[in-house]
C-alpha cells in the first residue's frame, strides 16, 4: 500500500501498475495476484470465489456503509491507483465514482460494470440480490479476470462453474424457505428498494420504502401513505438496515401497528460472522423475512 | 441614627487604573452625603463600590455592617449618570418603574396594590404621572432621569446612591428634586450623590466630600467650600458641563 | 373535505409530531423573546451545532444522543457565558471559532466510523416525523421544566435583560440568572433538535420573537405574541408540509419568515437597538 500511495503522490507516468504486479504475467511463472477491487463489499465474495489465490480483492466502500452516501478518501484514489480490475455495479449505485477513477488516473485500471446486459427494472441498481442474475455477475468477473490473467483462464473458469452452481443451490434454497410465508403475508415495507428483484424472483412484494432517495427525509404525507399501505395490507413486518438509523422505521411500525421490526444486508454484508459473505449474508436475510413474515 | 455607609481605605482599581486611593468615608442614615470632584475623580466608581458592583482592590466598604452585596435584595437603589440601556426595549415608563419593586418581591407573587401605589407615589413625585404609557425611547434626557430615579424610589430602598442626577435636568425639576430628596432624608432614608454643581450645596447636602482619587476634604457643605480644596478644581468641574447657564453667570459674578 | 382536513390527524406519528411541534413551537419563540432581547442569536445557533459533537461522542460511548447533546450544549452555554462575563464584550469570532470548531469534531468522528447509523440529515434539518412516544415525554417533561424555570425567574430575568446594572445592583444576582437563561437555551435548542434540526432551529428561536418585537413596544406582549405565533406557525407549518409534500422542519421556518416579512411590511420596520419610531 506504501508504493500505491507514493505512486499516487508522485503521478502516475512514474510507475507502472503499481502493486507491483504486471498483466500478461509469462506462463507458469509465480506472478503476483491480480489486484482487485469492488465497490462494495458484497462483490468480494464473487469475485473470491472466481479468482482463489490468484486475486487479491478488497471493496472500497467499508462493511457496514451504505454505498448511495458513501464519500470517497484520498486511500480510495490511492487504492485505484495501484489495481488491476475494478468491479462496479452500475446503474447508479455508485454516483461517486467515476470523479474518483478519473483522479486515480490509473491508464491499466479495467473497469467493469457488473450489472451491464443484465435485466434491469426502472433504473434500481441492486440485481445482486438476486441469485439468478448474481450468476451474471459472476459471468463477468470470470470474463474480465480471465482478460487481465489468461494464464489462469482454466482456473476461472472452472472456479466460476463452482460458484454458479452454489448459487442455483443457493436460489432453491431460498425459494423453499419462501414458500413457507403465507401468501397474504408476503409484502415488505423496507427502508430502501433494494428488494425489488429478489422479491420478484421469490414472490415478494415491496409494498412500501422508506428512503426513496439516498438521504432524502419522506414528507409527511408519504409516511402517511406507507402506514395506509400497511394496515390496508396487514404488513406483518418493517426491514430496517444496520447502515441507518431506525427512528422513522419504529414511527412508521407504531403508527401502523406492526410489531416485528428486523434488521436485513443488502448493500453491505456484515461484521457479523453470519453474514460475512454473499452466500450467508443472503441465507440470514431470507431466514429473517421468513420468520418475520410468518414463514418458516 | 444607624451608620448607612462606612468605607475605611477604600481603594478600588478600574481597568488598572487607581481610581479610589484610601478613601474614608461615613455615612448615617437620614443624611446627605455629596461628593464633588473633576471627571475622572473616581465619584462614580465611588459609588458603583457602595453599590457593591465593583470589588474593592484594597480596605474595606461596608453597607449596614455588611457588604453591599450581602444586603437583602432592594436595599440599596443605584441610579448611574448614563443608563446603558437599550432603548428599543420593549417598555413604557410605567413598567421601567415598575421593574424598582422587583428586587423585593417574591416569585410568582401577583403586582398587588401595595406595589402599584408605590410606583404610583413614585411617578407622581418625579412628575413624570402623564409620562407613564409613553416608550422610553420617546422620552427627553431629564425625562429618562427623572424616570429612574421614580425606579430607585419605587424600590422603596434602604440606601439610595445618586450619580449626577442634576446633569441635563432643568431648574424646576433640579429644585423639585432637590425637595424631593430632602424629603426622603427627613425620613430617615441615608443618600450618597455625587454632583458637578456647588450652587446650592448647602441645601442638598448635609455634608460634602471632595474626591479626586483621595478625599481632598469633607465636612459641612459650607466649611468645605470655603476652604481651598475645591477652588482648585472648581474650574475643571466648570468647563466639564454644567448646563445651566443662571449658575455660569453667577460664577463669574464670584470670580 | 373536512375528512382531507382531518386527514394528517388520524395518524398516530403525526399525532405526535403535531404535539412536538406545538411544544417546540411555543417553547423556542418564549425563550426566543430574551434571545433576541438579549442579542443571544448567535449564540443560539452556535449551541445547536455545538451539540452535534455531542451527539456524535454519545454515539460512540453508547450513550442516548440526548444526553449527550444536552451536556455539550449546557456546557457550551455555559463556557460562553463565562468568557462573555469576563471579557465585558461579546466576543464574536472567538465564539464563532469555538463553535465551527466543536461540529467540525462532530463530522470529524463521525467521518472516522467504519460504519455509523446515526442519521446525521435528521440532526441537521429535523426529523419530526421520526418523533418516538419516548420522543414525546422527554420533550414535554423538559419543555415543562424550562417553562417553569422561566416562570420562576421571570421578574429577576427582565430586570436583568433590560438594566444588568441596576438590577445587580439593587441584589438581583444578575450573573446566575444569565447563565440559568444560557442552560434553559441549551436545554430548548436539544429538545428542539428532533423537529427541526441543527441548522433550523436558531431560525425557530429569533423568526417569532423578531416578529413581535414589530407589533408591541411592550414586553409581556411582545413575549405572548412571540409564543403564539411560534406555537402556531410550527402546527400550521407540519400541517402544510404534509399537502405540500415537503419537509416539515424547513416548511415551518419558511412559514415563520413569511409571517415576519409581512409583520415587517405592515409596520415601519424596526431593528432591535435603534429607537422606534412608531407609536402604539
Amino acid at each position: 500500500m506504501a508504493a500505491a500511495f507514493a505512486c499516487a503522490a508522485l503521478g502516475p507516468m512514474s510507475c507502472t501498475n503499481g502493486g507491483g504486479s504486471s498483466s500478461g504475467a509469462s506462463p507458469g511463472s509465480a506472478a503476483a495476484p491480480v489486484a482487485v477491487l469492488t465497490t462494495i463489499s458484497t462483490f468480494n465474495s464473487f469475485v473470491s470465489a472466481v479468482g482463489g489465490t490468484r486475486v487479491r480483492v478488497e471493496s472500497l466502500v467499508p462493511v457496514g456503509v451504505s454505498p448511495e452516501d458513501y464519500q470517497p478518501t484520498p486511500a480510495d484514489i490511492a487504492r485505484l491507483h495501484g489495481a488491476q480490475l475494478l468491479i462496479e455495479n452500475g446503474l447508479g449505485l455508485e454516483a461517486w465514482l467515476a470523479r474518483t477513477i478519473e483522479n486515480a488516473r490509473n491508464p491499466n485500471l479495467h473497469v467493469v460494470v457488473a450489472s451491464d446486459g443484465l435485466p434491469a427494472k426502472g433504473g434500481n441498481p441492486h440485481l445482486w440480490m438476486d441469485p439468478e442474475l448474481a450468476r451474471g455477475y459472476v459471468r463477468a468477473i470470470r470474463d474480465a479476470l480471465t482478460k487481465i490473467d489468461p494464464a489462469d483462464r482454466a482456473l476461472f473458469a472452472r472456479n466460476a462453474q463452482a460458484y454458479d452452481r452454489q448459487l442455483l443451490g443457493l436460489e432453491r434454497e431460498i425459494a423453499k424457505r419462501i414458500a413457507t410465508i403465507p401468501p397474504a403475508s408476503r409484502t415488505m415495507i423496507v427502508f430502501h428498494n433494494a428488494w425489488q428483484y429478489y422479491d420478484d424472483r421469490f414472490g415478494l412484494r415491496t409494498l412500501g420504502v422508506i428512503e426513496l432517495a439516498p438521504g432524502q427525509e419522506p414528507n409527511p404525507s408519504y409516511v402517511a401513505e406507507l402506514v395506509r399501505l400497511a394496515r390496508a395490507n396487514h404488513v406483518r413486518a418493517v426491514f430496517a438496515e444496520p447502515e441507518y438509523s431506525p427512528k422513522l422505521i419504529q414511527t412508521l411500525a407504531e403508527s401502523a401497528g406492526i410489531k416485528t421490526i428486523e434488521n436485513l444486508y443488502d448493500d453491505s454484508i456484515g461484521t457479523d460472522p453470519r453474514v460475512h459473505d454473499y452466500s450467508s449474508m443472503l441465507r440470514y436475510d431470507t431466514g429473517v423475512i421468513a420468520k418475520a413474515l410468518g414463514g418458516r | 441614627m444607624a451608620i448607612a455607609v462606612r468605607a475605611r481605605d477604600l481603594t478600588v482599581r478600574y481597568d488598572g487604573v487607581l481610581a479610589l486611593d484610601r478613601v474614608n468615608l461615613t455615612l448615617d442614615e437620614g443624611q446627605a452625603l455629596g461628593i464633588v470632584g473633576p471627571n475622572g475623580s473616581g465619584k462614580s466608581t465611588l459609588l458603583k463600590a457602595v453599590a457593591g458592583l465593583i470589588a474593592p482592590a484594597g480596605g474595606s466598604i461596608h453597607v449596614f455592617d455588611g457588604a453591599p452585596r450581602s444586603q437583602p435584595p432592594g436595599s440599596i437603589a443605584y441610579v448611574p449618570q448614563v443608563e446603558a440601556v437599550d432603548w428599543s426595549f420593549p417598555a413604557n415608563v410605567y413598567d421601567v418603574v415598575a421593574m424598582g419593586r422587583f428586587p423585593r418581591m417574591r416569585a410568582l407573587s401577583p403586582f398587588s396594590k401595595h406595589d402599584r401605589e408605590v410606583v404610583d407615589a413614585a411617578l407622581e413625585a418625579l412628575h413624570i404621572g402623564d409620562l407613564r404609557n409613553r416608550h422610553i425611547s420617546q422620552l427627553s434626557g431629564g425625562q429618562q432621569q427623572r424616570a429612574f430615579i421614580a425606579r430607585a424610589i419605587a424600590q422603596e430602598p434602604r440606601l439610595l446612591l445618586l450619580d449626577e442626577p442634576t446633569t441635563g435636568v432643568d431648574a424646576a425639576t433640579e429644585e423639585a428634586l432637590r425637595e424631593f430628596v430632602r424629603g426622603l432624608v427627613a425620613h430617615g432614608m441615608p443618600v450618597l450623590m455625587t454632583t458637578h454643581d456647588l450652587e446650592r450645596a448647602t441645601e442638598w447636602f448635609d455634608r460634602l466630600m471632595v474626591v479626586d482619587r483621595r478625599v481632598l476634604a469633607e465636612g459641612a457643605p459650607a466649611t468645605v467650600l470655603e476652604s481651598g480644596a475645591y477652588a482648585g478644581i472648581r474650574e475643571h468641574a466648570h468647563t466639564h458641563g454644567h448646563l445651566r447657564t443662571d449658575a455660569i453667570q453667577e460664577h463669574a459674578e464670584h470670580d | 373535505m373536512i375528512d382531507a382536513l382531518l386527514a394528517p390527524f388520524q395518524y398516530e406519528f403525526m399525532q405526535r409530531a403535531f404535539v412536538a411541534a406545538l411544544v417546540v413551537g411555543t417553547l423556542c419563540s418564549t425563550i426566543g423573546t430574551y434571545v433576541v432581547l438579549r442579542k443571544l442569536s448567535f449564540i443560539g445557533d452556535g449551541i445547536a451545532h455545538a451539540s452535534f459533537a455531542g451527539i456524535v461522542i454519545a454515539y460512540l460511548r453508547g450513550m442516548d444522543y440526548y444526553v449527550g447533546a444536552a451536556i455539550v450544549a449546557v456546557l457550551t452555554a455555559l463556557g460562553i457565558g463565562y468568557v462573555t462575563r469576563r471579557a465585558k464584550v461579546s466576543l464574536d469570532t472567538a465564539i464563532g471559532v469555538l463553535f465551527t470548531g466543536a461540529f467540525a469534531l462532530g463530522v470529524f468522528l463521525m467521518s472516522r466510523l467504519p460504519t455509523y447509523n446515526i442519521d446525521l440529515q435528521g440532526f441537521l434539518f429535523g426529523n419530526i416525523l421520526a418523533v418516538s412516544r419516548a420522543d414525546i415525554v422527554l420533550i414535554l417533561v423538559l419543555a415543562a421544566l424550562v417553562f417553569a424555570v422561566l416562570i420562576l425567574i421571570y421578574r429577576p430575568l427582565l430586570y436583568a435583560s433590560f438594566d444588568p446594572v441596576v438590577a445587580e445592583a439593587s441584589g438581583i444576582p444578575v450573573p446566575l440568572i444569565d447563565y440559568v437563561l444560557l442552560v434553559l437555551l441549551a436545554l430548548t435548542v436539544v429538545i428542539s433538535l428532533e423537529a427541526v434540526g441543527i441548522v433550523l432551529v436558531a431560525a425557530l428561536l429569533v423568526t417569532p420573537a423578531a416578529t413581535a418585537y414589530q407589533l408591541t413596544r411592550r414586553f409581556r406582549r411582545m413575549l405572548a405574541l412571540s409564543a403564539l405565533i411560534g406555537a402556531i406557525c410550527a402546527v400550521a407549518g407540519l400541517y402544510a408540509s404534509y399537502y405540500l409534500h415537503a419537509a416539515s422542519g424547513a416548511t415551518i421556518v419558511l412559514l415563520v419568515t413569511l409571517v415576519f416579512f409581512m409583520a415587517m411590511v405592515s409596520k415601519r420596520y424596526r431593528v432591535v437597538g435603534s429607537p422606534g419610531r412608531t407609536t402604539e
